[in-house]
């Protein structure tokens, strides 16, 4: 008997086969690409800067270091990171979505940021990257779009350095029920209006919504980097646990 | 955490701002580039973490742990460390403490502490040549009206132990000492004397 769990997955709240999430969720993203960067600061009043602040924090870079930027979309933190690491150092912006690279490749030569970074169009399940490659990696709300999240954690252990650090910015379970129903009523209420007024794409902030309550939660993913073979594996809630930030090392 | 990465954006931005219209800021910049460094003042919640890179200082949280040389101090002490011999000075009396390198330390702070900007310059590339030197024209009436400390503290001074008689002149402390160690050598005197 065939085992159909093996075969399908989310998209959304939608079951879909695994070989149709990809191109699913790569529609989605080549629909806002143009204009992510404006909604991301809409949608969350600007705290996403602070968030991705604090990923930054957390990562301990320093110059000369190898840093891979998955599903790095338009380059908020390679930009940080690329400072950081200095000409002797360098920056992989690699993302799966052909268009969301496009919008960051440009917004990062437009401010001067050239040389230290490299741009691969790359699937996070299966990285095109050598064993011990990078020194710290950082997938900042995008391992909820990744088709098979377990293959992916894996794939990011295999080229980490040991020593090297893996952070997961994504969101995640707010620690209250009451924010807990204030954030579901802005989520599917606001939210897909918002992406219709700004974005005049309504259903890509509906999968959005969607896509962030099927993500697991913090335990959950927690124990999946465990699984993976991460160690010292710890998160930090943020903004009431909206968003969540795991760190694990490879020793 | 949110507070704290607010206001170190904007300390980012403010600080940036300033070194972009510093001409020198990159001559500054040069010795400490790619390094980080942490002021942990006393009278701050958290520490402030400093990166360096080639044209800008990126304010980092209390959560980096990349880091190259830490200072603990308070802000009256934090001038000292323009001066080596007074930095040496508050080490040994306990108000400075210092991991790493000193002389990154120097560099770290007169990166900041180094800041000379042409206001006029600054404020005309920004609002135009008018407003611009108006506004410079202000801010150095301003800095002119600044109190000087060392003239506060000589006018307290005088007022204390000349006017009010509160405290002792320099000349009237001189005498009392000369009294007092006469009297001390009278004491020992007969106390030689009696026994």
């Amino acid at each position: 008997m065939k085992d159909n769990s093996q075969e399908t997955t989310h998209f959304g709240y939608k079951t879909v086969d695994k070989a149709q999430k990809k191109s699913l969720v790569a529609g989605v993203f080549d629909s806002v690409a143009a204009k992510y960067d404006v909604m991301n600061d809409v949608m969350s009043f600007g705290i996403h800067r602070l968030w991705k602040r604090q990923t930054l924090d957390a990562s301990g870079v320093r110059k000369g270091q190898r840093i891979l930027d998955l599903a790095g979309g338009t380059g908020d933190l390679t930009a940080k990171f690329s400072r950081i690491v200095g000409p002797q150092g360098q920056v992989v912006l690699a993302d799966i979505n052909d268009s969301m690279l496009k919008v960051g490749r440009d917004k990062l030569r437009d401010m001067g940021i050239v040389g230290n970074v490299e741009y691969v169009q790359a699937n996070a399940e299966e990285l095109p990257f050598p064993d011990d490659h990078f020194d710290a990696i950082t997938i900042a709300f995008g391992l909820r779009n990744v088709t098979d999240k377990d293959k992916a954690l894996r794939s990011m252990l295999r080229v980490l350095k040991p020593g090297g650090r893996l952070l997961v910015l994504e969101f995640s379970k707010p620690e209250h029920d009451v924010l807990n129903s204030l954030y579901d009523f802005y989520s599917f209420n606001v939210l897909p209006q918002m992406g219709g007024l700004i974005a005049n794409d309504k259903e890509s902030y509906q999968y959005l919504a969607e896509s962030i309550r099927m993500h697991p939660d913090q335990e959950t993913l927690k124990q999946m980097m465990e699984d993976a073979g991460f160690e010292q594996v710890t998160y930090q809630n943020m903004t009431g646990g909206i968003v969540a930030l795991h760190r694990g090392f490879k020793f | 955490m949110p507070a704290q990465a607010l206001l170190n954006s904007i300390a980012e931005r403010v600080l940036n701002t300033a070194l972009a219209a510093d001409p020198d800021s990159a001559g500054r910049l040069k010795p400490v580039r790619g390094k980080a460094f942490r002021l942990q003042l006393a009278e701050l919640p958290w520490p402030l973490t400093l990166t360096f890179c080639e044209d800008r200082v990126l304010f980092m949280g209390s959560d980096y742990d990349a880091i190259d040389g830490e200072v603990q101090t308070s802000f009256p002490v934090l001038r000292t460390l323009t001066d080596a011999s007074k930095v040496t000075a508050a080490l040994q009396n306990g108000t400075l403490s210092l991991q790493g390198d000193p002389i990154f330390a120097q560099h770290a702070s007169q990166v900041i502490l180094g800041l000379n900007i042409d206001w006029e310059e600054a404020f005309a590339e920004r609002l135009g040549d008018v407003p611009g030197f108006w506004l410079a024209q202000g801010m150095a009436k301003l800095t002119s009206l600044k109190p000087d400390p060392s003239q506060w503290q000589q006018w307290l001074g005088e007022t204390l132990s000349e006017e009010k008689k509160i405290t002792l002149g320099q000349v009237e402390y001189a005498i009392f000492c000369d009294d007092l160690t006469a009297l001390e050598q009278r004491i020992r005197n007969l106390e030689a004397g009696g026994s």
